[in-house]
C-alpha cells in the first residue's frame, strides 16, 4: 500500500522528531498536538506518495539494527497516521 | 478612529460619533499618522460566494477564505441568524463591516469583555479573530497567558484556563519595579530578529491591559504546585507546548505554518521552561533568582 500525507497536517522537523498540527474546522476537532519520535519522524519523512509501506519496512529494518517486530511496529504506526488523519492510502 | 495592538494598528472610518466604550480598549487608541495594516470602512453588500467556509465556532463566529486569501467572519453572537460580516483582505490593507442585524448587537454584549454598544470590528469576537489571522503574517502569535515586566525583563506565564494566569500575575502587582502587561492574553513578536511581549486589550479576571511591550527573556509553561520549580523543556515540548496554548489560525494552512515557524524560533532563541509554583509571593524571588 501507498500512502500519501494528508493536505490537513501541518509538520514541522524539530531536529530528531517532528510535531504535527491538525487543520481544523470546528471546536469539537480541536485536540491534539503530535510529536514523533526519531523512528517515527523517518518513518513520516519516508511516506511520500512514491513509496510502498514494504519498501518503508525494508529501510527501517536496516536503519535502525533490525528491531524484533519491524513490519508489526511501521505497520501498526501507519495505522495511528491514518486514523488520525495524518495520511491516507492512495 | 485607530488602534495598536501589539504593534499592528486597525483603524475605522465611520460616520457619527460613535466611541469604544471599553476603558482597557480605550487605552489601546492610537493617534499615530501614516495609513494603518487595515483600514475598516462600513460596507452595504453581503460578502459574495466565493467565500469557502473554514472554521465554525458553533453560534458565535465562522470563518471562511477566498481564493485570494482574504477572509470573511460571519458574527452570530448565540444565534442562527447572522448579526454581521466583516471581510479583510490583508494584501490590500482593507477591511469592512456590514452589520446585517443591528439589534442583535445587543447580544454580543452578553460575552466577556462586552461593554454595549459594541463597535465592530473592535469587539469580542471579531478583534481576536482578525488578530489570530493576521499575526503570523507579522511575525506574531497571540498566547494564552500573562505577561509581566519585570524591571525591563519580559517574562510570559502561559497556561490553559485555571492553570493560574491571574493568580500569578496578583503576585506581582505590587512587585518592586514589576508591572502586568496583561493578565490573560499576550501577543509576541520577533522584530529584526529579537522577541517582544506585548499586552492586550484582552484581559482576564484583573483587567491588565498595558498597551506597552518588553523584550522577552523567558516563557513558562504554569501549572499550581505544592512549590515552586523549573523543568527546562526540551525543544519539541516546548514547541507544542506553547502551540496549545495559542490562539493560533488552525483553520488555515498556511497561516498555522507560519506560527509554528514563529513558535519554533521563539523556543530556539528564548529559554522555555515548566514552571510549578505556589501561589504566593515567594514565587517572585523565585523567578528572580533563576540564571536565565
Amino acid at each position: 500500500m501507498i500512502y500519501v500525507k494528508d493536505e490537513s497536517i501541518v509538520s514541522r522537523r524539530l531536529d530528531e522528531e517532528v510535531i504535527l498540527v491538525p487543520v481544523r474546522n470546528n471546536v469539537a476537532d480541536m485536540d491534539s498536538i503530535y510529536v514523533l519520535n526519531e523512528v517515527g519522524s523517518r518513518i513520516w519523512e519516508l511516506i511520500d506518495g512514491k513509496r510502498d509501506s514494504g519498501e518503508i519496512i525494508e529501510i527501517i529494518r536496516d536503519e535502525y539494527d533490525s528491531p524484533p517486530d519491524v513490519e508489526g511496529d511501521v505497520m501498526g504506526f501507519i495505522a495511528d497516521l491514518e486514523r488520525i488523519g495524518a495520511i491516507r492510502a492512495m | 478612529m485607530k488602534i495598536k495592538i501589539g504593534g499592528i494598528s486597525l483603524s475605522l472610518k465611520r460616520a457619527g460619533n460613535e466611541a469604544i466604550k471599553d476603558p482597557c480598549y480605550r487605552r489601546f487608541l492610537s493617534t499615530e499618522g501614516g495609513r494603518a495594516h487595515i483600514t475598516f470602512e462600513d460596507c452595504k453588500n453581503l460578502p459574495d460566494k466565493r467565500y469557502q467556509g473554514c472554521f465554525d465556532s458553533p453560534g458565535l463566529w465562522s470563518i471562511a477564505f477566498n481564493d485570494h486569501a482574504d477572509f470573511c467572519i460571519e458574527v452570530r453572537g448565540g444565534s442562527t441568524r447572522p448579526i454581521a460580516f466583516v471581510q479583510v483582505s490583508v494584501k490590500e490593507k482593507k477591511g469592512c463591516v456590514h452589520i446585517k442585524d443591528p439589534s442583535g448587537l445587543a447580544r454580543l454584549s452578553r460575552y466577556r469583555r462586552s461593554i454595549f454598544p459594541c463597535l465592530l470590528p473592535f469587539h469580542y469576537p471579531v478583534d481576536e479573530v482578525i488578530f489570530i489571522n493576521i499575526l503570523p503574517l507579522y511575525k506574531g502569535i497571540l498566547l494564552h497567558a500573562c505577561c509581566i515586566n519585570d524591571n525591563g525583563n519580559g517574562y510570559i506565564f502561559s497556561g490553559f484556563s485555571g492553570a493560574g494566569k491571574s493568580t500569578m500575575a496578583k503576585q506581582w502587582l505590587n512587585a518592586d519595579g514589576a508591572k502586568v502587561l496583561n493578565d490573560d492574553r499576550t501577543i509576541v513578536r520577533e522584530i529584526r530578529g529579537l522577541f517582544y511581549a506585548y499586552g492586550t486589550p484582552w484581559h482576564g479576571e484583573l483587567t491588565a491591559c498595558e498597551p506597552e511591550r518588553v523584550r522577552l527573556r523567558a516563557v513558562f509553561i504554569i501549572r499550581h504546585g505544592s512549590k515552586n520549580s523549573i523543568r527546562t523543556l526540551s525543544l519539541s515540548e516546548a514547541v507544542s507546548g506553547i502551540i496549545a496554548r495559542s490562539f493560533s489560525p488552525l483553520w488555515d494552512r498556511k497561516g498555522m505554518h507560519r506560527a509554528v515557524e514563529i513558535i519554533e524560533r521563539l523556543v530556539r532563541d528564548i529559554p522555555c521552561y515548566e514552571l510549578m509554583f505556589r501561589p504566593d509571593r515567594d514565587v517572585i524571588e523565585y523567578i528572580r533568582s533563576l540564571d536565565i
